[in-house]
Formats: C-alpha cells, structure tokens, sequence
C-alpha cells in the first residue's frame, strides 16, 4: 500500500508552527493468513519556522497567517491539500482559552479536509508530545520507563510510557512565558497562575517595573523543583500541587527523562550561567532562566537524563504522526457515514458474563447525548462464546432500537467483525452499524473515525474538544 | 499414608514466566516474552536445560501428541446436527501413516452422503478430525453457528454439515464432487505444535475438485482463543464465501 500524506499544527501559548509528514501504510500477512493493515515508517518531509501565535485585536487568534503557514508548506512540498489524508490542529495552553478557539480549530480542519482533527486538551496534548519528544520510542527499546516534560510557553505537558505504553499524563501551569518582558528590561506580563509563587516568597517582580535578575531566578529555581517533584523524584509541595491543570497520579519509579518543548530546546542548549540574561533578552521572557535552572535541578539525576529527539517541535511532530491509529484488519464497517468527527466514548464495565445488563447500564447514559451520535466501548475477552456474543448484539438492539443514533461499538480484543454480524442477526437495528477492534478506549473520550484505509480503519481517540 | 496430589508442571502460564536468574533486565525479559510463543528466557543449568523448563517442554509435547491421538467428542458434533462419516482409514495408526486413505470414502459412504444430503447447494460444511481433535471439540460449538447465522443471512442455502472421522484436508473435493456444492468449507485440525493443541484452519474452495491443484483453496488458520477467536474467523470466512461466490473463484484465482 502506498503512503499518506499527515499535517501537524500547533497553536500554543506562545509559538505556532507546521509540520507536514509522510506516513508508510504497510500490509501484511497475520498469522491466520489474512491481510493486515499498519502504520509503517513516518517521515516528516516539512518544518515550517516556528513564529508568534498571532493574536488579533479583543484577544482572537487570527487564523490567516496559520493558514499562510499551510500554504507555504504545502507548496514547498509540491502537494495539494486535498492530499492531506489525517494530522491533527492542536490548540493548546493558553490559546485554548481564547474565546475563538474552537472556531480557528474547526475552520482550520475544515479548510485542510476530511480528516485532519481540531483538537485541544491538556492530557492529549501531552501525550502527542511525549511521542514527538521520542520517549515512547526511547521507552520501547529500552524496555524502561520514561518521562517526557514538555515545557513550552505556558504550559508543561508531561507523558509517562511504559515498555512503548502510555501509562499516565499531566499538565501544569509551568512555561517560558508566564513572565515576559520589554527591551528596556520592564516586566509587561506576569500570569496570574504564578502570582501566588511571586508573593509567597516576597519576590520584588511587579509588572511595568525593571526586571530584578536575581528575583526571577529564584522564582525559576521554585519552578525547577517543582518539575523533578512530579517527576516523582521528590515529595509533592504544596506549591507544586497548585500548579496542575488535570488529575495528577504520582509516577512510579521512572528510568528516564527527556524535556522537551521550546524551554526543554533551552535546556538541550546548555546556557552558561553568564549568558543567561543575555538569552532572555533574546526571547524577552524567562525561558532561557527556567531551563538553565531544570538543567541544573537535572544535573542531579545524570542516570536519569537523555535529550530528547525533539525540542520545541515535539507537540507538532506528535500531532502530525502519532494522532492517528488504525483498527484491528477483521472488522465491522458501513463506511457511507464515514468520516465521523469527536464522537463521545461511553464506557462499559461490563464483563462477558454481564452483557445481559448493558442496556440497563449504557441507556441512561446515551439519552443525554440526544439526538448526537455516541460510540460505546465494550469490554470483552480474548475470544467471546457464541452464546455470550449472541446475548450482547441483542441488548444492543434494545438500545439501538430506541433511538436513531448509528451503532457505534469500540473494543480492544479481536471480535468486532463477528459483533458487526450478530448485530445485523438479532440486533433488529435499522441504522448503519460500526464496529472497530484493536481501539485502546482507556485514555480518550471523544473519537474521531475514517475512511477504511486497505482493511483498517484509521482512528483518532482524543481528550476532551474544547475547555469552554 | 495421607495421599498428597503432584503439582501439575503445565499449570503455569509460560507466556509471562521469566526462569532466568537473577536477570540483568526481568522486564526485558518479559517484553521478549510477549512477542513469542517460543521459549525464550527460560535460564540454564551449565550447557542444559533446567529441570523445570525440560519436563514443562515434554508435558506440552504430550499435549500435542494427545491432539494427534485422541478422537473429538462427538456429542458436540451431534449436537450441531453433523452427519458422522468416516475416510478409508481404519484406525489412528493407519491415519498418520497412509495419507492417501485419508482423503478418500469408500463408495458405500459416497452413497451415504448423497443420499442423506441435499445436492447443488451454495455452501457446503464439513468438520475434520484432522491432526488435532480437540481443535474440533473446543471450536466447533463458536464457530459453526457464527457460519450458519451469517451464511443464512445472505442468503445462501447451506448442505446438512458433515464430520468426517480421519480427515485430511482433500477429503473436501470428494464431498464437493458428491454433492456438487458451489463452495465447500472444511474445517480441520492443525497439526498441534508446541504452543497450543486446538489450533484449527478452515479451508474453502470454489467448486472444489480432485482434479484441481492445492492452489484451489483459499485458508483462514490459526483459529483457537489464543489466535484467531473462532467468533471471529466465522464471520470473516462468512466475507470470504461471499467473495468466493461472486467472483467465482477461489485460491489463487480469487484477488482479494
């Protein structure tokens, strides 16, 4: 099978740039001899420079220079947009906040085609950069545990993977440009989410006055111990904990640790310690400060540290090739109601032997969907009796029947296509049924659905859409 | 004497049992574990096998020389209302040593089938012993109704199935020919390795003949519950068939 073509856009706090990728779509043979499709080699072929998130009057970002952005990229490459088969626009930190968030996002998704996904969320954006930052590859080879922190302009997005999995991920309010300032060394922006930090230490940092060095470096000192504290290297303080945007789970004992993001850039960099006014002058805000103070936090932990593969381009590089995953090859399609976009997950609880209640446990919760389609995810066994599957295609016509919603099913073990059957028997639907194994459900809410793509079909499971 | 039970040696899964010592990387160990059925990471005694890993590599040869030995459990088979046949061979030991007997009926259970079964069928099924009965015993009871339900479904009228006693996998084409089925189905046991012994094939021809080559068939293996679930390979052969049954062909022939 040939390659595809994949957009990755990140729009964050501070900085926005483009990639545009190559992904390899292989085909095999299983075990049973059957044809399987997979995610072969990726290959980012473009980088667009990294430039300011343009930011219109009244706060709104202002979607034609990103789009700009595309376009330079698509020509440099010599391909059309309607070549872009998948990627994904992400928003993240601040900017997600921005009134006109999710319209930029939309509006950019819809302008590059049917399965580029607009989405925005911390934990997902950690994750993308975790894979971008090369921890999880770093973390399959190795057979070890790795922690990526992606500290970018406001925010930092850490990802744990275990052996090549996700095992947990964060974010916090921890970023480069939480203070900002101008040429003449004043202080034009201070965020409000590190006031506290300011005034608890009595730190004489007051916006429009001159900049006090040795104030801020206190200040990125706290920050720094912050990072190796929810890396798990050291008791949570309570100043850390304020700090957080999502749940938080203490890591386990971690392997490695790779920082990556425009500070975790910095810290790859190595500023000497006499130069590092000098870089923050550079970029008018504290990074460079930040990352030489992680740096020597890490200093301490010399085992534990590794580059990571990328710097300020991990979140990109993870959004343009690491969104998409495809299904398992023996599956359950009616692909005219392809693509579907954010499609809430409802999970199930239930065991094989308790199928018989998953109209009385998923009803409740479809209803408040509506008339909007929602996908449920079941939990199943390695290989379900026939007698069992039988019992859950028909509590799955009751639901169906009662509304007129597409059946959409979800599930990890390898059975989808014979669910897809049974449903078609004696679930007494009328609507078109989807059924996709090999969906990992645990760590997504919402998910996006394409095209078949050979015998597979590529999905993206995704956090939350929008914080409102 | 109070009698005390023998700890059964294949009780543990092997799948995720690291018998290295003291390894430099267990998780390493259990990461290579993962990716394969063969044993890996089972440690040394000097230039040999521990006693352990030895006797559990005999106990598993014994199971798959059980699957070759033993006979499927014909109240499954009547269960599912097969028809109960059985090839020239007379017993096991002439099974596994004249193949050729194994793929044909005397002309008396020629006779048998075409009269106790309906002719010019769509879709004929058949299950064999094969090398491994307990494939057929274990599988049978998912897979058959998934085939039944979802052959129905389009449509196809389907033969009375047939279970043949001493079966190879070309005992198929004499069926077919007997009855003149458009595709015909047999599902057959694998010869048993070391990582399972109910691991069955299904294999399907269009028009299926003994004066067609192997390449006439087309195969889904590997179908038990750590491979292929039996749910799963029927409504996958029950795509196949309608592929089959539109283009015709099958094998080689059949471009999926």
């Amino acid at each position: 099978m040939g390659d595809i073509y994949s957009i990755g856009v990140d729009i964050g706090t501070s900085t926005t740039n483009v990639i545009l990728s190559q992904i390899q779509l292989s085909t095999s043979m299983s075990a049973s001899l059957l044809p399987v499709t997979s995610i072969g080699d990726t290959k980012v072929i473009y980088k667009s420079p990294v430039i300011f998130t343009p930011i219109k009057e009244h706060q709104q970002i202002d979607f034609l220079p990103i789009r700009d952005l595309v376009e330079d990229g698509l020509s440099s490459c010599g391909i059309q947009k309607e070549q872009i088969e998948t990627g994904a626009v992400i928003i993240t930190g601040e900017t997600a906040r921005k009134d006109n968030a999710a319209g930029v996002g939309r509006e950019l998704s819809e302008y590059l085609g049917d399965f580029v996904v607009a989405c925005a969320g911390p934990q997902l954006e950690s994750v993308l950069a975790g894979h971008g930052a090369g921890a999880q590859r770093l973390s399959k080879e190795k057979n070890k545990r790795v922690l990526n922190l992606d500290i970018g302009g406001g925010t930092l997005n850490a990802a744990v993977f275990y052996c090549g999995d996700l095992e947990s991920a964060f974010a916090m309010d921890i970023g480069g440009r939480l203070i900002r300032i101008n040429q003449e060394e004043k202080i034009t922006y201070i965020s409000d989410r590190i006031a506290f930090i300011i005034e608890e230490n009595q730190l004489s940092l007051k916006l429009g006055e001159e900049i006090e060095w040795k104030a801020l470096r206190t200040l990125c000192r706290h920050l720094a111990e912050d990072c190796v504290q929810v890396s798990g290297l050291a008791d949570v303080s309570a100043e850390a904990e304020r700090l957080f945007i999502s749940p938080y789970e203490y890591p386990k004992k971690i392997d490695l640790l790779t920082v990556s993001g425009g500070v975790g850039e910095c810290v790859q960099r190595k500023f000497k310690e006499d130069t590092l006014i000098e870089h923050c002058m550079e970029y008018l805000d504290m990074g460079p400060m930040l990352a030489h103070e992680i740096q020597m936090e890490l200093e301490k932990y010399p085992q534990l540290y590794t580059d990571a593969s990328e710097g300020i381009r991990a979140t990109v590089i993870g959004a343009g090739n690491h969104s998409m995953t495809v299904s398992g090859s023996t599956v359950g399609v009616e692909s005219e109601i392809l693509p579907m976009r954010n499609i809430p997950i409802i999970k199930s609880r239930l065991l094989p032997e308790n199928w018989k209640d998953l109209y009385r446990e998923i009803m409740p919760i479809l209803q408040i969907y509506g008339d909007n389609a929602a996908a449920i995810s079941i939990k199943g066994e390695t290989s379900p009796a026939y007698g069992d599957l039988k019992i859950l295609a028909q509590e799955i016509g009751k639901i169906f029947r009662e509304t007129e919603q597409p059946v959409i099913l979800l599930m990890q073990e390898d059975f989808a296509k014979a669910l897809s059957q049974m449903i078609h028997i004696y679930g007494n639907v009328i609507q078109p049924v989807i059924c996709l194994d090999g969906i990992d459900t645990e760590h997504g809410d919402y998910i996006d659905i394409g095209k078949p793509m050979g015998s597979a079909v590529p999905v993206v499971v995704k956090t939350l859409v929008y914080q409102s | 004497m109070e009698q005390e039970m023998v700890r059964d040696i294949s009780a543990l899964d092997l799948s995720t049992y690291v018998a290295v010592d003291d390894p430099k990387d267990k998780t390493a160990c259990e990461v290579i574990k993962k990716k394969t059925a063969a044993r890996v990471c089972v440690g040394k005694a000097g230039s040999r096998l521990k006693t352990e890993s030895y006797l559990r590599f005999r106990a598993d040869h014994a199971i798959a020389q059980d699957a070759v030995w033993s006979y499927v459990d014909e109240s499954v088979v009547d269960e599912l209302g097969f028809m109960k046949v059985q090839t020239l061979c007379k017993d096991k030991d002439e099974y596994i040593t004249r193949p050729d007997l194994g793929r044909k009926f005397s002309e008396e259970t020629l006779e048998k089938i075409k009269e106790a079964c309906p002719h010019h069928v769509d879709v004929q099924i058949i299950a064999g012993d094969g090398l491994s009965s307990p494939a057929i015993t274990v599988n049978l009871p998912d897979i058959y109704p998934m085939l039944e339900d979802g052959l129905k479904a389009k449509g196809y009228t389907l033969g009375s199935p047939i279970f043949v006693k001493y079966a190879r996998v070309a005992t198929m084409d004499q069926i077919s020919e007997a009855l003149d089925a458009k595709v015909t189905i047999i599902l057959i046991g694998e010869r048993p390795g070391l990582a399972t012994g109910e691991s069955m094939s299904a294999y399907m021809a269009y028009e299926s003949s003994t004066k067609k080559n192997e390449s006439q068939r087309t195969v889904v293996s590997n179908i038990h519950k750590k491979g292929m679930p039996p749910v799963e390979a029927g409504a996958q052969i029950v795509e196949l068939v309608g592929k089959m049954m539109e283009a015709k062909a099958s094998g080689i022939d059949l471009h999926l």
